[in-house]
């Protein structure tokens, strides 16, 4: 079975663990904030082959490949909630996740490894961890695209923007986020 | 924080469209094919009094773009005074838009001489002086970058009043084209385009999110072509070559960009539009020159935006437009 490490879902755990159940095993878990992040992920992930599910700011998710970089070989993939593609729900254009902490996401959107994006549009029209179960089966309940994906970190208006080439005549030189869209 | 007089947008976007007879239009744009075909709206539609053309710099550099503007008002009949405008942005980052549009800017067909000169005056006062001496006030509708209109609030703060409003093509609100968050238009220079989302004036906006659903098809060129009137060939060229450009990137069809920005100002009906609070992104690393919308922040709105439109409609508007050149 699949080895998940949940991050930013404090509050969601009964619930998250209910709809994986037979779909995958819940490692452990980490939040913002907490104490010893990056050791508590680094030695819960130690030794095993895991997918990063985060339902909030990918601080954790940054300190820990900054801190441990050698974490990175446990990690197969980072799957994250964050990010809209059109209508947000912070000053309009951006969404909470990665408005709070933009370089963060910057970071692991730039990383060596392999990055699924669940956007707003997504996660709102299917109950999150429902999304994330069907994509765990391999039963996508959104289309996914392969696009370059960023994180302004230096815009004045646009702090936080998650900015795509999904429909752009031009492309980023790098495309290889996968992302989700809705049909 | 944007200036505002405390009007409502609604108040000020319907005080604008109150009609007193012809309504004085100022055209500002860097031609370009779109550009052109929206001179020929503009020209043919018996509702507007064209008080002046004036060029920036953009689509290609300025010595091409005077040229084609002389030529193209010289064939559609245009006899309001044309003024070259900025050669480059107002900060001075200069991006043009390479042989998009052929190595003229305007390639496709063979243009009369052009019987027209130049003003002596430069754009930016030639629009003053209209809006100093017009009655009523005026509406700028600009196809390119947006730095003439951006000095021209700055240089002449006091004849804002006498703007009625801008419509402008440029943006881009779910995406960008010449960077993945960035349209062309406010790329070239988005500290003009920051001046004009706050100078408190109506705004009209066509961006990529209504001009890339106002299609051309080639069965829609091929009306064109055979129309009756004397501009079927060098519209047809045109259409031509400005399909085959979009072709070769994948497109089914060409985005005719521009007219939009003039055809809402009289058939706002085929539009759907929403109010908005536009900013413009100047130091973004990926943003630089993106458009950055807010629906939901109805205090601030200082735009309205077509966001959909009915393609047939306005490609009949198109049509129309260039039948009113008989022979």
């Amino acid at each position: 079975m699949m080895q998940i490490w949940l991050d930013a879902c404090k509050e969601d755990l009964p619930v998250i663990q209910e709809v994986l159940k037979d779909t995958a095993e819940i490692i452990g878990c980490s939040y913002p904030g907490m104490d010893n992040a990056c050791d508590v992920i680094r030695d819960g992930i130690a030794e095993r082959q895991i997918i990063f599910v985060s339902a909030g700011p990918l601080s954790n998710a940054a300190s820990v490949l900054k801190r441990y970089p050698s974490s990175a070989a446990n990690i197969r993939k980072i799957i994250f909630q964050g990010g809209c593609l059109m209508y947000g729900n912070v000053h309009g254009y951006a969404e909470k996740n990665l408005y709070a902490d933009p370089q963060a996401a910057e970071y692991i959107l730039t990383h060596d490894l392999p990055v699924m994006i669940c956007p707003l549009e997504v996660s709102s029209a299917y109950a999150p961890f429902t999304a994330l179960k069907m994509i765990l089966k391999g039963d996508m309940p959104a289309e996914v695209k392969v696009c370059g994906a960023h994180a302004e970190i230096r815009g004045q208006v646009s702090m936080g923007k998650l900015v795509t080439d999904l429909w752009s005549d031009a492309k980023f030189p790098l495309r290889k986020t996968e992302i989700l869209v809705r049909e | 924080m944007y200036k505002h007089d405390g009007m409502k947008l609604k108040e000020r976007i319907n005080i604008a469209q109150v009609s007193r007879g012809r309504m004085p239009l100022i055209l500002d744009g860097d031609p370009g094919h779109d550009d052109a075909m929206t001179w020929m709206l503009a020209a043919s539609a018996d509702i507007f009094d064209i008080k002046a053309v004036t060029t920036v710099a953009g689509n290609k550099d300025l010595e091409n773009i005077n040229r084609n503007a002389l030529r193209i008002c010289t064939l559609f009949g245009i006899d309001a005074p044309i003024a070259s405008g900025a050669a480059k942005p107002m900060y001075g980052r200069v991006i043009t838009g390479g042989d998009f549009h052929g190595a003229s800017g305007l390639d496709g067909a063979d243009l009369p001489e052009a019987e027209r000169e130049l003003s002596e005056m430069p754009a930016v006062e030639l629009m003053a002086r209209v809006l100093r001496e017009s009655s009523q006030t005026v509406t700028i509708a600009a196809t390119g970058a947006l730095t003439n209109v951006g000095i021209l609030l700055e240089a002449y703060p006091e004849l804002k009043p006498k703007i009625r409003q801008i419509s402008i093509m440029g943006g881009g609100i779910r995406n960008g084209n010449w960077t993945p968050a960035a349209e062309f238009n406010i790329l070239v220079d988005p500290e003009a385009a920051d001046i004009v989302f706050r100078s408190g004036i109506p705004i009209w906006v066509s961006p990529l999110d209504v001009t890339e659903k106002a299609l051309i098809y080639p069965a829609d060129r091929e009306r064109f072509r055979s129309a009756d009137s004397r501009l079927a060939e060098i519209i047809g060229g045109w259409l031509d070559f400005f399909g085959s450009r979009h072709e070769g990137m994948g497109w089914e069809g060409s985005p005719m960009h521009d007219p939009n920005a003039v055809m809402c100002l009289y058939k706002p009906e085929i539009y759907t539009v929403k109010d908005v609070y536009i900013r413009i992104e100047c130091s973004g690393e990926y943003t630089r020159g993106a458009m950055i919308a807010d629906f939901e922040d109805s205090a601030h709105y200082n735009a309205r935006v077509l966001m959909d439109l009915d393609r047939e409609k306005f490609v009949e508007e198109l049509l129309a437009a260039e039948e009113r050149y008989r022979r």
